[in-house]
């Protein structure tokens, strides 16, 4: 890519961050409140047990153990224009596998978020930190349910949760949806920088019927101009949601195009995903995922495909407001290339989850 | 002129400093090793630029320097590498990681044989067993590449495929049941005679010590020598060691005598000398190293020996199926992974690992007995298609005979599995890996010849800023030897 294009997604922040006030015209200042700050923690616990059952290996072809896969505590403060918001997670301190960590691989906390934001006008919001990326933390929010697994914008490393960075966001009047430009790092909160290159990200929400029956469904479009590696690779994403995002039932299809993955700016990934959670009775909770990744999508079909297909099923009861459990069954399909590429990942994951939500 | 464009005029020209841009290539070479260095180019930065240095200036090294691109190119089947009618991912064998041609060598049993072994387990742990069967074959055509007469007899993809016929019918014999032997004959095989012959010269003369060592009236007795141990190659040189690392020697030589299965009287670890040794290894050239000369047996300073002393990493993608590690620390997992992928547990009594100052280490006996395969040897009647095919051979019986093991506390079955996926058309088999590591050597020969290209532009830490000196403790600046950065 060419310096002028690299330096294209900076330009156009800058211009338009500094031209805030512009956007902000139509706006205006959120109330003032009672001028005292407000505090808002939060705390999101996933613990459980889980059995896994390869396709292929003998002895190890099964393996089962305890698990936390989400550990979140959140702290949201507000004064007057100002908001701040921190989330820590825990985090295993190796990757699986490794043999150095901090205390062994002793569960660590690590931020997931740090933001500082300032909304001089209604409609206008800027923040800078360790802030969430556009699409990923959408998804997980209308789904609402981690134990099925991370969605396969994650799983399939084309996106992270949260970068470094700043962000612009504008609502449209009427509740109609948000635009929202970001700069980021662009190695994810996981990694550090690599590189000059910065990504920009650019996101448009869209709420078609507001205020009426169909003020959940939504639609989301998300275009990231990135890059990765010390090489300057090409990692550009675009990425389209549609959602239905109610308390009793949420569901979305989502799809996501990459120009360039894995440090290889020629390499192409497709990812889809669609999500159903519903409760139909008060207390009991269901919900499903089916995702597919797939690498190199211009390749004939066949023994050259690289392909995974997951599944997974969920379902659960609200034994109190906060707390709910929840019995999994999850399915991971790779081609026989893809198996290469994520050695053993053909096999049934069975769980069973305790999540505490406040 | 407004602020919006004040600002992006600045911008412009802050990016606009930018060098020329890579190929998609290069930039994935670069991007995928610098990844895999991260910690080290920020912390000893000037050692892996000279690693680096090293790869841009030999093909060779470059492939012994870059299985992390190896690592990337299966997973993003780079050259159509990850591909196979014969692929089995699970279970995984007990795996060499990174079993080139320049990763075997001789060792010296407890019995004082010699025999042909794997000498490097850096990369060890358990993977699928094509990623190892074609590391292997893949250096043994890119081998051909480089040292056989170009448009002569000798075909990359007929010297890979030889290698793969023998692997293929030895593992469906191990399978069947036929015991795991050792390579102490090299009867047939004028490379491996050729390295038998050197190594057993140099056991009998116990050349090391005259060649690591000088020899003083007193009580001081030997000591190792100081400076450049070759004067034609300015890297390979012996050094003050660091004080905290001299300091811990006692400790470290008590935690690497524990690990032994039959370790010598606490007398014979008395340390006479140590020092810190430059130049050794490719992927592990920016590691710690250092020669630490013990007492021996006796008073006398014929019997005094040395230790090498190799700081270990991780291996890359360990922990690929369940439970995700076997091995309680990285010393450990060298050690259980040596002892059981040798064809006997004892082929080198003195391999041990310790920990010392945070760090892990591994320890083994420095022999000029032990001697490596080298490609420079491979010349003449050496570098004939008879004889690398009959070397790929052999080597390929040999990484059979590793696959086949089991870690007793951990058995896979791996060999019975692997003999079923590969099946009777061992012919089809052979062809599939000769065409494909031909094919592939010829990409990471394309990969070297670029990789100086990319450093000129990125410059010789790839890009990736080291830390401030300040960062690190002045005893870890110490231990780490760090070299100053290229002008």
């Amino acid at each position: 890519m060419r310096d002028w294009q690299r330096a294209l997604p900076l330009t156009l922040f800058v211009a338009l961050g500094a031209s805030g006030p512009a956007f902000a015209a139509e706006g205006a200042k959120p109330e003032d409140g009672a001028g005292a700050p407000r505090v808002e923690p939060g705390l999101d616990v996933l613990a459980g047990y889980s059995f896994q059952l390869a396709d292929q290996g003998a002895p190890s072809r099964w393996y089962h153990e305890f698990a936390l896969p989400r550990a979140l505590a959140s702290v949201d403060a507000h004064f007057e224009e100002a908001r701040g918001r921190l989330v820590v997670e825990a985090v295993r301190s190796a990757e699986k596998g490794a043999l150095v960590g901090v205390g062994g691989d002793s569960l660590l906390l690590r931020l997931r978020e740090a933001r500082v934001g300032y909304a001089p006008w209604a409609s206008v919001i800027f923040d800078a930190g360790l802030i969430p990326t556009a699409l990923l933390p959408a998804v997980e929010r209308i789904g609402d349910h981690p134990e099925l697994g991370p969605s396969i914008l994650e799983d399939s490393g084309l996106y992270s949760f949260a970068d470094m960075g700043v962000s612009g966001t504008l609502a449209f009047p009427g509740e109609r949806g948000q635009l929202t430009l970001s700069l980021m790092n662009g190695e994810g909160y996981t990694s550090p920088e690599r590189n000059r290159g910065k990504n920009l990200e650019l996101t448009g929400v869209w709420t078609p019927l507001p205020r009426t029956a169909a003020a959940p469904l939504s639609g989301r479009v998300a275009y990231v101009m990135g890059s990765s590696g010390t090489g300057l690779s090409r990692a550009d994403r675009l990425a389209a949601l549609v959602a239905w995002d109610a308390p009793r039932f949420g569901a979305g299809v989502l799809g996501a195009y990459a120009w360039g993955a894995d440090d290889d700016g020629a390499r192409r990934v497709v990812v889809g995903e669609t999500f159903a959670r519903a409760e139909p009775a008060p207390r009991v909770l269901f919900a499903a995922r089916a995702s597919l990744e797939l690498a190199d999508p211009y390749a004939p079909a066949g023994a050259t495909e690289d392909r995974v297909l997951r599944a997974s099923l969920s379902a659960g009861y609200r034994l109190a407001t906060p707390l709910e459990v929840f019995l999994v069954a999850r399915r991971t399909s790779p081609s026989p290339l893809a198996e290469t590429r994520e050695p053993a990942t053909a096999r049934w994951d069975f769980s069973t989850f305790a999540r505490f939500q406040l | 002129m407004s602020r919006p464009l004040l600002s992006a005029a600045f911008v412009l020209a802050l990016v606009g400093c930018d060098a020329a841009p890579l190929s998609v290539r290069d930039a994935e070479v670069a991007s995928v090793l610098a990844g895999a260095d991260d910690a080290l180019l920020r912390s000893r930065p000037g050692l892996v630029a000279a690693k680096y240095r090293i790869m841009a200036a030999d093909p060779y090294a470059f492939l012994r320097g870059s299985l992390a691109l190896y690592r990337h190119d299966l997973s993003t089947n780079h050259g159509h590498v990850a591909e196979s009618a014969y692929g089995l991912s699970a279970p995984m064998p007990l795996s060499l990681g990174d079993p080139h041609v320049e990763n075997f060598g001789l060792l010296e049993a407890s019995d004082g044989t010699l025999a042909l072994e794997p000498n490097d387990f850096d990369a060890a742990d358990r993977f699928p067993y094509l990623w190892d069967l074609r590391r292997l074959t893949i250096s043994l055509a890119l081998t051909v590449r480089l040292v056989a007469a170009p448009g002569g007899p000798t075909q990359p993809g007929d010297v890979a495929a030889a290698a793969a016929r023998a692997y293929a019918i030895d593992i469906r014999a191990l399978a069947a049941g036929a015991p795991r032997t050792r390579l102490s004959d090299p009867a047939g095989d004028v490379v491996l005679q050729d390295l038998f012959e050197r190594g057993i010269e140099d056991l009998e003369s116990r050349s090391e010590l005259a060649e690591l060592t000088l020899t003083a009236d007193g009580p001081d007795g030997r000591r190792l020598r100081r400076g450049l141990l070759d004067p034609s190659d300015p890297d390979d040189a012996l050094e003050s060691l660091p004080a905290s690392l001299s300091d811990a020697l006692p400790a470290l030589l008590a935690d690497y005598a524990a690990s032994l299965a039959a370790p010598p009287p606490a007398a014979e670890w008395t340390v006479l000398d140590a020092a810190r040794l430059r130049g050794s290894g490719i992927a592990s050239y920016p590691r710690v190293r250092a020669l630490v000369l013990v007492r021996g047996p006796t008073d006398a300073s014929s019997d005094d020996r040395i230790l090498e002393l190799k700081e270990l990493g991780e291996a890359p993608d360990s922990g690929l199926m369940p439970p995700y590690g076997h091995f309680a620390d990285i010393p450990s997992r060298v050690l259980e992974m040596a002892h059981s992928v040798w064809a006997r547990p004892d082929a080198e009594p003195w391999w041990g690992g310790a920990t010392a100052l945070g760090l892990p280490f591994q320890l083994r006996r420095e022999s000029e007995a032990h001697k490596g395969l080298r490609l420079t040897r491979l010349e003449g009647e050496r570098a004939t298609p008879e004889a690398l095919s009959t070397l790929a051979a052999h080597l390929g019986s040999r990484l059979a005979v590793i696959h086949a093991a089991e870690l007793a506390k951990a058995p896979e079955e791996a060999a019975s599995a692997i003999a079923q996926v590969i099946g009777a058309d061992v012919e089809a088999f052979a062809t599939e890996q000769g065409t494909l590591s031909a094919h592939y050597a010829a990409l990471a020969q394309e990969d070297a010849a670029r990789f100086g290209a990319v450093l000129e532009a990125l410059g010789p830490t790839l890009g990736v800023t080291p830390e401030s000196p300040d960062a690190l403790s002045a005893d870890l600046r110490a231990l780490y030897g760090d070299i100053p950065l290229p002008e």
